[in-house]
């Protein structure tokens, strides 16, 4: 069982001994769930990074439970932050379990002067230490040889713990006696540029103006008419079709498959040709963000923010994830301290977040409209975010949190990284999306042959025509939407809409219901009547919004 | 004085810390009671981010309020 402090390297060890890739990277709390995988026919569990064993959050607690089964600790450590992280070396060697610790990033305490003794680590710990900088497998090789004696060594009695403040004492007297302690104000002037408030939030305005430029300038333009109008539309969709065509008898199951509505020409050309260069394109903008240690320094930019929607700057953390994919940042909201803060946080993403897909389809239709409507979209969705957060701080009952956040150092993101994560982010959005848009698709041909479409455009007309002031068949476009928002959200590129009914469309989609996966998480997260609560207000904020913009516009 | 008062590039020790979680995540961190920290960034009302041997914390105002420190030098006297 590999086990240390948040962002260590725990995830690359992981990887490098079971050759399955882990998420990796640059601020704590990426691992959220256990992964596991196999080392020479043995269980592999990598866990959340955690900083003591005080069972005081879930991480904590699950740490402490895997421990009870582990036969063998790994414990990963931080070179560079040795002191930190030797706390929690003592209280996994009093779990009594045969042990070694892997002193990773060796290759920053070499770059920066440093001197660590190893071995006399090895002899006050009593249990094997072995120097590795994981990114580039150094070390690797020793660990599977260590590995393999130690499994066989039976576990001692477990230790009683001692209280936090001998065991940092202890910590102290080891690392003082390894190591030169010390060390100076530890702000570059890179760091100083990014946690100042000017300079801060234009380089977060800079950062967000390059990606909606990069993503919907760029890629939905040139590599979407590349992917969608050539690769798809007139090299593959059209032999398909005519094959389908000879083969199927005209009738529900060709619908199904080619029709206007069909799985093959509507859900698999939106799902790859549109939809897949957007998202990877986006993961790859955020992965570098993420690699790069950024993120933790927009939290610290933006904790006076936060106060007042009862969070702290950490939730700007999974806020961003959203962007990139809703359902995995409902998840990672349990790196905020407090129910509370979650519930909040959950409810945000909810609401007026746009996943990558989905921003991807909207920066598409947006930007060619011009700077001064997508200057409105952004000021309608975070005034509609802000309100919602102070609304929520209000009403929802507990108490927040502050911000106590430790900085991870900034690095120059690894290309091989960023795009191992892309592309397993990328084919993850395939695999849950797919499927949906399929049963979007048959569902929409199913309503559509039964003249169940037309009636429900007719029956919602009061809301769609009269309220909202699009055509009927936007209908369809919503009921996408209610299976997954970016779904639907490229269903409206195919209605011919006037510049403010496009914009009515997409801030009211982008308002609209969260993605099945997403709702499923937050009642799994925080129960089913919080589910049932941020499906419903974002129904309703949604309709209300684009009522009262299709009044004034 | 408490954390909010530390003037960046200056180092002190941290004397009590009021909040029982926040001292329990210090321990951890190796910046709880008793230890010296340097203060690298401070906004008025917060955050501000101590340091220690190239290792930065971010604290957020309300617990830097609740965290009382004194100049290292005023605690070798």
């Amino acid at each position: 069982m590999l086990a240390g402090n948040p962002n260590v390297g725990k995830s690359v060890v992981f990887t490098n001994l079971t050759k399955r890739y882990a998420e990796v990277s640059n601020y704590p709390g990426t691992t959220v769930e256990v992964s596991r995988g196999f080392w020479q026919g043995n269980p592999v569990a990598d866990t959340p990074g955690i900083y003591g064993l005080n069972a005081a959050n879930d991480e904590e607690r699950l740490t402490e439970a895997l421990l009870g089964d582990a036969d063998v600790i790994v414990n990963v450590v931080d070179a560079t932050r040795l002191r930190r992280d030797l706390f929690l070396t003592l209280q996994l060697i009093g779990r009594g379990a045969p042990m070694v610790v892997v002193v990773n990033m060796m290759d920053e305490v070499r770059r920066q002067g440093q001197q660590l003794d190893l071995a006399r680590l090895e002899s006050l710990l009593g249990v094997p230490v072995i120097p590795a900088a994981a990114a580039y497998g150094e070390g690797m090789e020793e660990l599977a040889q260590v590995l393999g004696g130690l499994r066989h060594k039976k576990k001692s009695g477990c230790r009683r713990l001692e209280d936090g403040e001998s065991l940092r004492f202890r910590a102290n007297e080891i690392y003082g006696k390894i190591a030169a302690s010390g060390g100076g104000p530890g702000l570059s002037s890179l760091d100083k540029w990014l946690t100042r408030p000017f300079s801060g939030l234009l380089t977060a305005a800079l950062v967000l103006a390059m990606i909606w430029w990069l993503i919907g300038g760029l890629v939905a333009n040139q590599v979407v008419d590349i992917t969608e109008g050539i690769v798809f539309n007139r090299w593959l969709l059209p032999p398909i079709v005519r094959l389908l065509l000879r083969l199927l008898p005209e009738g529900l199951l060709q619908q199904i498959l080619i029709g206007d509505f069909g799985i093959l020409t509507m859900a698999l050309a939106y799902g790859i040709g549109l939809l897949l260069p957007l998202v990877f394109s986006f993961y790859l903008l955020l992965s570098l963000l993420e690699d790069s240690g950024y993120l933790p320094r927009l939290a610290v930019l933006l904790d006076n923010t936060f106060r007042p929607l009862g969070l702290n700057g950490k939730a700007v953390i999974p806020l961003i994830l959203g962007f990139g994919c809703v359902t995995m940042a409902v998840i990672s909201t349990r790196m905020l301290s407090t129910r509370r803060e979650r519930i909040i946080l959950a409810f945000l993403l909810g609401l007026a977040v746009p996943c990558s897909a989905q921003t991807g389809v909207i920066a598409m239709m947006l930007v060619p409209m011009g700077l001064g409507w997508l200057s409105l979209y952004a000021l309608i969705l975070l005034s509609i975010f802000l309100a919602a957060g102070v609304i929520l701080n209000k009403t929802v009952p507990g108490q927040s949190a502050g911000l106590f956040l430790e900085l991870p150092r900034l690095r120059l993101p690894r290309p091989r990284n960023i795009l191992r994560k892309s592309w397993a982010k990328s084919m993850a959005f395939l695999k849950d999306a797919l499927p949906l848009f399929a049963v979007g698709a048959a569902l929409i041909t199913l309503l559509n042959y039964g003249g169940g479409l037309i009636a429900l455009e007719n029956g919602l007309a009061p809301l769609t025509v009269s309220w909202l002031k699009l055509p009927p068949q936007v209908v369809g476009a919503f009921i996408m939407g209610m299976i997954r928002r970016d779904f639907g959200a490229a269903g409206l590129m195919a209605l011919n809409l006037a510049a403010p009914q496009r914009f009515v469309a997409l801030v009211t989609m982008t308002l609209f219901v969260p993605c099945i996966a997403s709702v499923l998480v937050a009642v799994k997260e925080h129960g089913l009547l919080i589910g049932i609560a941020i499906w419903l207000s974002s129904l309703a904020v949604a309709l209300l919004t684009g009522g009262l913009l299709a009044a004034v516009l | 004085m408490n954390l909010l008062a530390a003037f960046p590039g200056k180092r002190y020790v941290v004397l009590k810390i009021k909040d029982p979680e926040v001292r329990r995540q210090a321990d951890c961190l190796g910046m709880g009671e008793g230890e010296d920290v340097y203060c690298v960034a401070r906004k008025d009302n917060g955050p501000v981010i101590l340091g220690r041997g190239g290792q930065m914390v971010a604290v957020g105002g309300e617990i830097a309020r609740g965290i009382q420190i004194a100049p290292w030098r005023a605690r070798k006297k």
